[in-house]
């Protein structure tokens, strides 16, 4: 697996094909954590590889890991998608249509209490989780992907783990 | 829900590091991160295939920003040296009026040994404005050669035979001045030879030397005495009327005076035109040589200040190339801020909207 944070000095371009299969599960795991969306998450990590490959020839080793690059476009990718999304509901609520269901998550591995919690949480806060604590990138590499300060980037995680944690002690006692 | 002090967010990196957990909330903080961390959803295999369709692309080949930092720096040298050769240009060529003025320079440096003394001379000899070396045209010449020679006692038999040369060539000594000071010496002539000796006399002051420096500028006055033959043939023939109706007869003596005061104002016209064609015909016939003769180590100390001068010339281009980086500056800098507002407000306004759309829970699947 290529992982996050990497040396700046690693300056071996690695091939396209490569990075597409060390880096596409975790690719994905971070779009079903920010669309909590099974279906929708797919969609967009094709669409992010199809991006990546047409921007390949740009991507700089010594600037990012690949990882933290495919993020990044990833992240634009989804960003995009939402705004479209968005669009078109409004245009729908002007035609009176009603909202269709939204899909269950879920995650592999994870238990139903934990499943439902993150469920709860912002798209923003399972966002960092994904960066941060799925995919352990340093808090460097993800504030990078999410175009804010290291400071910020550990407050939104500090603040998604406790809402997390409070949501599960209310399932708890629930 | 309770906003996260300090402490969480140091803590809860340190759990993310793998420090162990110290209370039982940190505790239950760790679990879930391990929990999600072992959760490994993967892509399906649609997407999977999807994927591996995608060929290798291309390498990079582009050279990025670099190529800049050579470039601006380069075009702001050549913009400057153009600047700097532009306002030079202006005081060695003169063209209108029918004259046309031609300076030839030749830097320290490339003769300064005397192997090459020979062949320098030779190259010197047919150097000096060719076009303009005609000598059926009326052309003065300006010349000025330094030289260097090897101690004191050749810098006085250089001077002696500059002298007879001169003299030889039908010229004659206008000043010189020869100093000595220790093992160098310095001796400045100014020589008058006629101008169809000039190229002879260029040859033969070659010789006498490692020439340093040279310069000759070749100004033609042809124009200015056909103008001046012209008027004067005018005048002379209005003159020649006017003296042959005053040998009429019959005339009243108010024409009579007019006639003898437009005779006196003529003749005085056609003296002054005379005088001026006499002066430019001395001018053109006898060439002004500037003729600096000096021992090497005089000329080493005139090479340091030539360094000198060139230090000088490149600070010069690059505070022409400060001043027109300033003045760019100074007009691009409005339009820079109002640029980087406006990247700033339009980077801003839509950081709010992606804060907004990922405030929400749950975005609506697609349909």
């Amino acid at each position: 697996m290529i992982g996050p944070p990497r040396r700046r000095s690693d300056v071996n371009r690695p091939t396209f094909s490569a990075v597409a299969e060390d880096c596409l599960d975790e690719v994905y795991r971070y779009l079903l954590m920010l669309t909590a969306n099974p279906s929708l998450a797919d969609d967009l990590t094709g669409a992010t590889f199809e991006k990546a490959f047409k921007q390949w020839r740009r991507y700089d080793p010594r600037r990012a890991a690949p990882i933290t690059w495919l993020c990044s476009i990833a992240r634009t990718t989804a960003l995009d998608h939402f705004r479209a999304d968005a669009r078109r509901r409004r245009r729908e609520e002007r035609f009176v249509l009603e909202q269709p269901e939204a899909e269950e998550l879920r995650l592999d591995g994870l238990s139903p209490e934990l499943g439902a919690a993150v469920a709860e949480l912002t798209g923003a806060e399972r966002e960092v989780l994904a960066l941060r604590v799925v995919l352990d990138f340093d808090a460097e590499s993800a504030a990078r992907v999410l175009g804010v300060s290291r400071t910020a980037c550990s407050m939104r995680l500090a603040r998604a783990l406790t809402k997390l944690e409070e949501r599960m002690a209310a399932d708890a006692l629930a | 829900m309770r906003s996260p002090d300090v402490t969480d967010v140091e803590r809860i990196e340190g759990l993310l590091r793998g420090v162990p957990p110290e209370t039982e909330r940190e505790a239950h903080l760790e679990g879930m991160i391990r929990e999600l961390r072992t959760a490994s959803p993967r892509a399906s295999r649609e997407v999977r295939e999807r994927v591996r369709t995608l060929r290798e692309p291309e390498p990079r080949r582009s050279l990025g920003w670099r190529p800049v930092l050579v470039v601006v720096p380069v075009a702001l040298a050549f913009a400057g040296a153009i600047f700097l050769g532009g306002g030079d240009n202006s005081g060695s060529q003169e063209v209108g009026g029918g004259t046309a003025a031609t300076e030839l320079k030749q830097q320290p440096g490339s003769t300064a040994t005397p192997e090459d003394a020979a062949g320098t001379r030779e190259a010197i000899v047919g150097a000096p404005a060719p076009t303009l070396s005609d000598t059926a045209r009326a052309q003065e010449w300006d010349v000025s050669l330094e030289l260097a020679v090897r101690d004191n006692r050749s810098l006085s038999d250089a001077s002696a035979g500059a002298i007879r040369t001169t003299r030889a060539l039908g010229g004659f000594v206008v000043s010189s001045n020869v100093t000595t000071q220790g093992s160098g010496g310095r001796a400045d002539l100014l020589l008058r030879i006629p101008q169809r000796r000039v190229q002879d006399a260029i040859a033969q002051f070659s010789e006498l030397g490692t020439i340093t420096g040279q310069q000759v500028m070749v100004q033609d006055r042809q124009a200015d005495l056909d103008r001046l033959a012209k008027r004067i043939d005018t005048l002379r023939i209005q003159l020649a009327e006017v003296r042959a109706q005053l040998a009429q007869g019959g005339l009243s003596e108010v024409d009579r005076l007019r006639l003898e005061l437009r005779r006196q104002r003529l003749q005085g016209e056609l003296n002054q035109q005379t005088r001026q064609r006499t002066g430019i015909a001395n001018e053109v016939a006898l060439s002004e040589f500037s003729l600096t003769l000096q021992t090497k180590r005089a000329a080493a100390a005139v090479g340091d200040s030539r360094i000198d001068g060139a230090v000088g010339d490149a600070v010069e281009v690059l505070s022409v190339a400060a001043a027109i980086g300033l003045f760019v500056l100074i007009v691009l800098a409005p339009l820079a801020v109002v640029a980087a507002l406006l990247f700033l407000a339009r980077r801003s306004l839509r950081r709010r909207e992606e804060e907004r759309l990922l405030e929400q829970p749950r975005p609506t699947p697609t349909s």
